[in-house]
């Protein structure tokens, strides 16, 4: 071969090869190159070949820097190859990939309604102790909303429970039909119907004849819970409580236990957790009292236990009570409760 | 209820300040919303009691004078323009540099010297508004003539009136001995009852008047004394300041006293004037039906035979337990009086007040149930202060009925019951001192030596909350603090038989449509007739029944669907129609009435869940299709969430009044129809104002559809270890041919495992009345891989079927 084969020679095979690629735009091109130089009779073989020509002294370099120029190449093809076809795939894509910045095609799931998120999050706060979730009637009998739960007729604390009455008369000519005032209803038909021990939740709509306004819906949902076995006492009350608080406003908030009056307990408490927004300084959202009330509670009063045929000797038990919205505005600074049922997507779909 | 600090000191010593008083009694179960500071920005050194010693005309004004005030060691003349001063009245000064309220911006300002009309005015003598003790300025501020001179007004006049709310079982509370008997307990104190000694004069009683219960069942106790020779005056200013700090308005010392003793006790009291009453007998009965009353707030009223009413020999003179009538009202000229403490039986008060839409201080008190003993410390209290105040006589004996339901047995407590309540072990001498602090009788106790208890206790006669052990111990909890009993978890085991039900199913239901992309949105129960009738209810087939008493016509029927809901909660959604589309659901309760008298009845309510698709696919962006959403959309939700709920599902056309003809299907599920999907007429869009957008709907009946679910449980099928083979089949149909019925027909083929239409088409190429089908065919067998002539075998037989069922041949020309 008239060719001589030293450093100098492949130095320059090398940058022929890489100014021939970056020239070449077709996939058909860069075959072309391959065969050109990595062929079976391309100019590398044939070099590979002649090395056995070199001077004995140098054999061995020549040898080596041959071989990594055979490497390096068959990467150099390949890559070109690659950049080839994904343009090719796509043609005109290169400006839209090189702006990371355009949006997605974002997958978007819808919301649920922040009602339901809260009443979900209450009910899971509450599940590990033991709780099943169950539902009761939105139009209910006098008999259960009031008086199997010490609340009877003409007594003043029905004043507690503004109540939209139903356009029905039985034959008795009274209207028995309510729409209910709380998810109370639900301890008498509960207890009515099964034996205990009891542990349940009652997420639900319930209704008040008042006037609506920022703070005030006549339609709201509240969770009810009660629990009844041998030996619960108001110190597992207070655990329960506890431990649902915790888990739903943190574990640094403050809880507190004050006495207040529903018929259907006794004792009857009320329960605050201090003010996160102002750590109970005293504000707006606290009305100024450092402690914002969550929920109602007590032990089953045993005139509702006697009532459903339980006997309070032997069974004792505890219920609280609670409105989701409160704890909803609350969780999500939302200062309007009408939002709720306006139904605004715009509000909706921020959860 | 108002509860004035320095009342309250009058019968139990304490130096609490407001603030921790508000926040014990809030505690123990008294709620204290408000406390009104009066003079609570009085500066000790600057506001002043004076007295005018002097009083100079104004040189250049005739309306302004110049008094010259006496603060005890100086003297200050200022300049004032108010005309009810005089020399030797008491008012409060204030020296410049005092903070008050300023006529003129409504604000508070500090008070500066000021030149008026050329004389230098260094301070005021102020007035109530200036003060903040009323919203209107009318002269000066007149303190009694004995106002000690000299000393800070706050001292004097300053006080904190906290106002409570009272729960409905506490009537004990609405009466300042009643929170008194409260801050004992809390400070382990004593409660001084007031003064309620009078002397008798010779006369008795029975001797003037005659006084009987004709109806026991509405009046448990009556009783009265008679006092002559009184004088009707003005009332002590003391008197006046308490009342006037409890919102009540001072009319005269008569009427003073029975206000006065009301908020003091908690007793409703009631005075007639002697002279007035017919026939020198009271009689308290129920009313006669149509019988008329004027009641002093001068309203005739009309009442019937459930009221009780206190009348003479020839009319009602007053409306029992509510309000008194005019007929024997007390005036100025009046001398004699009866007066009444009474008690009436709660439930009456409280309906004849709803009757009568008429609520006063004593019917609130009364409906809450007071204990009969009650009338009798009350009664004596009155007298004392009448025959003090009024310099009224009193009459020998008083007049009592009706006294026998006055026994209250007393309760038993036990250590176990406590420790069985509150799950703690509360010592004796705790239990002990809490009850007698709150006025409660040990009446017998037996302590043994593991301080195991049993205690007879008897309640104190102002406390009508107290029947049961519990009632009790609640007392004992309260005042040791909810917060000093411990915590604890309950140790029972968790109840077993927990079942999947409509809650969790409903779970199920809104996670499922939430990851479809749709928002959920919940709605009122209540509705009216004409948003019905726009949702495409027409008047024979609403279902509808009503609230008694709606707050207002837009929400007065139970909705018999979702469907005005859901279309509500679009239209007011509709700007996002045109630029992302709106997909929302709801799952709620509709109600429907049908004839029934029992006295059990309860409507029908049922859930349902509803859904709405209408406007673009994607949100607008750069890159995404932006086609309206359709039909099969919607049916493809449907398909999707039966398929996630693992319930067959089947379509058949539907004719319901809401959709296009011809869009609509019921959703059927194991043979029964749970549900509809379709397009929404263009009627009822119409009605709604919205676009062209089709206006897709869903509506399924959760009920049944639960009871469906509850027989379907999911199996796993092993899959077939031969490989499958593809086969495409384009096919001509009639246009008429339902492609469900040609699916199944392929179906039918035991070598056939799937079957899926990918393309459909019609028009250019194909007969006017025929459309083009594509399927893609899955052929396999759990025997073995299927050969190629085994496949088209198949295909041949499938073809050959189509042919003579639906005329279906193959399509050529296009490959």
């Amino acid at each position: 071969m008239s060719e001589v084969l030293n450093i100098e020679k492949i130095a320059e095979i090398r940058a022929n090869v890489i100014a021939e690629i970056s020239k070449s735009s077709t996939e058909e091109e860069i075959l072309k190159l391959r065969i050109k130089y990595l062929g079976r009779k391309g100019i590398i073989s044939k070099f590979l070949r002649n090395v056995r020509d070199v001077p004995i002294d140098q054999r061995k370099v020549i040898g080596q820097e041959l071989n990594i120029l055979k490497q390096k190449l068959e990467m150099l093809f390949e890559e070109k190859l690659n950049e080839i076809l994904n343009a090719s795939v796509n043609p005109g894509k290169e400006i839209s990939l090189k702006d990371v910045s355009l949006p997605g095609r974002r997958k978007t799931i819808g919301t649920l309604h922040p009602t339901s998120k809260i009443v979900r999050e209450i009910c899971n706060a509450f599940l590990p102790m033991g709780f099943q979730v169950v539902e009761g009637p939105e139009i209910e009998l006098d008999r259960y909303n009031f008086e199997l739960l010490n609340i009877p007729k003409d007594h003043p604390s029905r004043d507690m429970f503004d109540t939209f009455w139903v356009d029905w008369k039985n034959n008795n000519g009274e209207y028995p039909l309510l729409m209910r005032t709380h998810t109370s209803p639900m301890q008498a038909r509960v207890m009515e119907s099964s034996e205990p021990p009891i542990r349940v939740l009652v997420p639900g709509k319930v209704f008040r004849y008042e006037a609506t306004d920022a703070s005030h819906e006549w339609h709201f949902f509240q969770v009810e819970g009660l629990v009844v076995d041998k030996g619960i006492t108001f110190a597992d009350l207070k655990g329960t409580v506890y431990e649902f608080a915790r888990t739903i406003f943190g574990s640094d908030r403050k809880i507190r236990f004050r006495c207040d009056y529903f018929p259907f307990v006794e004792p009857g408490v009320d329960v605050s957790i201090d003010c996160f927004v102002c750590e109970g300084k005293g504000c707006r959202v606290c009305g100024k009292t450092g402690w914002i009330e969550i929920m109602g509670a007590g032990m089953v009063h045993p005139k509702v236990l006697s009532s459903v045929g339980y006997d309070p000797e032997i069974y004792s038990g505890f219920a609280f009570g609670m409105g989701v919205e409160r704890i909803a505005m609350l969780k999500y600074g939302i200062e309007d409760i009408r939002l709720f049922y306006s139904n605004d997507l715009r509000f909706l779909k921020q959860f | 209820m108002k509860i004035p600090i320095s009342w309250l000191k009058k019968y139990i010593k304490f130096e609490i300040i407001a603030e921790d008083l508000a926040e014990k009694l809030t505690m123990v179960g008294l709620e204290v919303s408000k406390i009104d500071n009066v003079g609570s920005n009085w500066d000790k050194d600057k506001i002043i009691v004076g007295e005018i010693s002097s009083i100079d005309a104004h040189p250049d004004a005739e309306r302004l004078r110049l008094p010259t005030v006496s603060l005890g060691d100086v003297s200050i003349t200022v300049v004032c323009g108010a005309d009810n001063l005089y020399i030797g009245q008491k008012i409060a000064f204030a020296h410049q540099g005092a903070m008050l309220i300023s006529n003129r911006s409504k604000k508070i300002e500090i008070l500066k010297s000021a030149k008026i009309r050329g004389i230098e005015s260094c301070g005021m003598v102020c007035s109530e508004f200036e003060l903040g003790l009323s919203g209107e300025s009318e002269g000066i501020l007149e303190l009694p003539v004995d106002a000690p001179i000299g000393i800070p007004l706050v001292d004097y006049l300053g006080e904190s009136i906290l106002d409570i709310e009272v729960t409905p079982n506490r009537p004990d509370c609405l009466s300042v001995l009643g929170v008194a008997h409260e801050v004992a307990a809390l400070i382990n104190g004593t409660v001084k009852e007031p003064s309620n000694h009078y002397n008798e004069g010779e006369n008795h009683i029975d001797s003037v008047i005659d006084i009987r219960i004709k109806n026991p069942e509405k009046c448990n106790r009556y009783m009265a004394i008679f006092i002559t020779n009184i004088i009707i005056a003005e009332s002590p200013r003391w008197l006046q300041d308490f009342l006037i700090k409890s919102d009540v308005r001072p009319i005269n010392n008569l009427v003073d006293i029975t206000n006065f003793v009301m908020l003091e006790y908690g007793q409703p009291l009631h005075a007639f004037d002697f002279d007035k009453i017919k026939g020198n007998q009271i009689l308290v009965r129920s009313a006669n039906a149509k019988e008329c009353i004027t009641t002093l707030d001068g309203q005739e009223r009309i009442l019937d035979s459930s009221m009780v009413v206190i009348a003479d020999s020839q009319s009602p003179i007053a409306l029992g337990g509510v309000m008194g009538g005019t007929k024997c009202e007390i005036d100025d000229n009046t001398t004699s009086i009866i007066l009444e403490s009474a008690n009436f039986t709660q439930s009456i008060i409280r309906k004849t007040s709803a009757k009568l839409k008429l609520r006063t201080e004593a019917s609130y008190r009364f409906e809450r149930g007071l204990r009969p003993e009650l009338a009798e410390p009350a009664l004596l209290r009155a007298t004392s202060l009448i025959s003090e105040i009024c310099r009224g006589e009193v009459a020998k004996g008083r007049i009592d009925i009706n006294v026998k339901e006055m026994i209250c047995e007393p309760i038993s407590l036990t250590s176990k019951h406590i420790s069985k309540v509150l799950g703690v072990d509360i010592d004796f001498s705790t239990v002990e001192s809490i009850l007698i602090s709150l006025g409660f009788i040990i009446k017998d106790k037996n302590i043994d030596n593991k301080n195991e208890y049993v205690v007879s206790i008897e309640t104190p006669y102002w406390r009508s909350d107290i029947s049961i052990p519990e009632d009790l111990v609640e007392e004992i909890a309260r005042i040791i603090g909810y917060d000093n009993i411990p915590t604890k978890m309950i140790s029972a085991p968790i109840p077993s038989g927990a079942k999947y039900n409509m809650y969790n199913f409903k779970e199920d239901l809104r996670d499922l449509l939430v990851s479809f992309g749709m928002s959920e949105t919940i709605s009122y129960n209540l509705t009216n007739l004409d948003v019905l009738r726009k949702s495409g209810f027409s008047d024979v087939n609403i279902p509808a029944f009503k609230v008694l008493n709606p707050m207002s016509i837009e929400q007065e029927y139970f909705r018999p669907s979702l469907r005005a809901s859901i279309l509500n909660t679009l239209t007011n959604n509709r700007r996002f129609v045109e630029k992302e589309g709106v997909k929302i659901f709801e799952i709620g309760k509709v109600f429907w009435a049908f004839e029934d008298e029992t006295i059990n009845f309860m409507p029908n309510e049922k859930e349902f869940l509803v859904g709405i698709l209408h406007g673009k696919k994607n949100k607008d962006s750069w890159n995404v299709v932006k086609e309206e959403m359709d039909f099969f959309d919607v049916k493809g939700i449907i398909e999707e969430l039966f398929f996630k709920l693992n319930l067959n599902l089947d379509f058949v056309p539907s004719n319901d009044f809401m959709f296009d003809n011809g869009l609509s299907a019921n959703i059927i599920c194991s043979n029964e129809i749970v549900g509809i999907v379709g397009e929404v007429n263009y009627l009822i869009k119409n009605n709604y104002g919205l676009q062209s957008a089709p206006l897709l709907f869903f509506e399924i009946d959760l009920d049944k559809l639960i009871e469906l679910r509850k027989f379907q449980s999911k199996k796993y099928t092993p899959f077939n270890i031969y490989p499958g083979a593809y086969r495409d089949v384009s096919l001509i149909v009639d246009k008429a041919v339902q492609v469900i019925d040609i699916k199944n027909l392929i179906l039918e083929n035991s070598l056939v495992s799937g079957s899926s239409l990918i393309d459909l088409y019609f028009g250019e190429g194909i007969p006017a009345d025929k459309k083009s089908v594509m399927f893609s065919l899955v052929f396999e067998s759990s025997k073995g891989t299927l050969t190629s002539n085994q496949i088209e075998r198949s295909l041949n037989q499938i073809v050959k079927k189509l042919e003579r069922k639906f005329g279906a041949y193959i399509r050529s020309g296009i490959n």
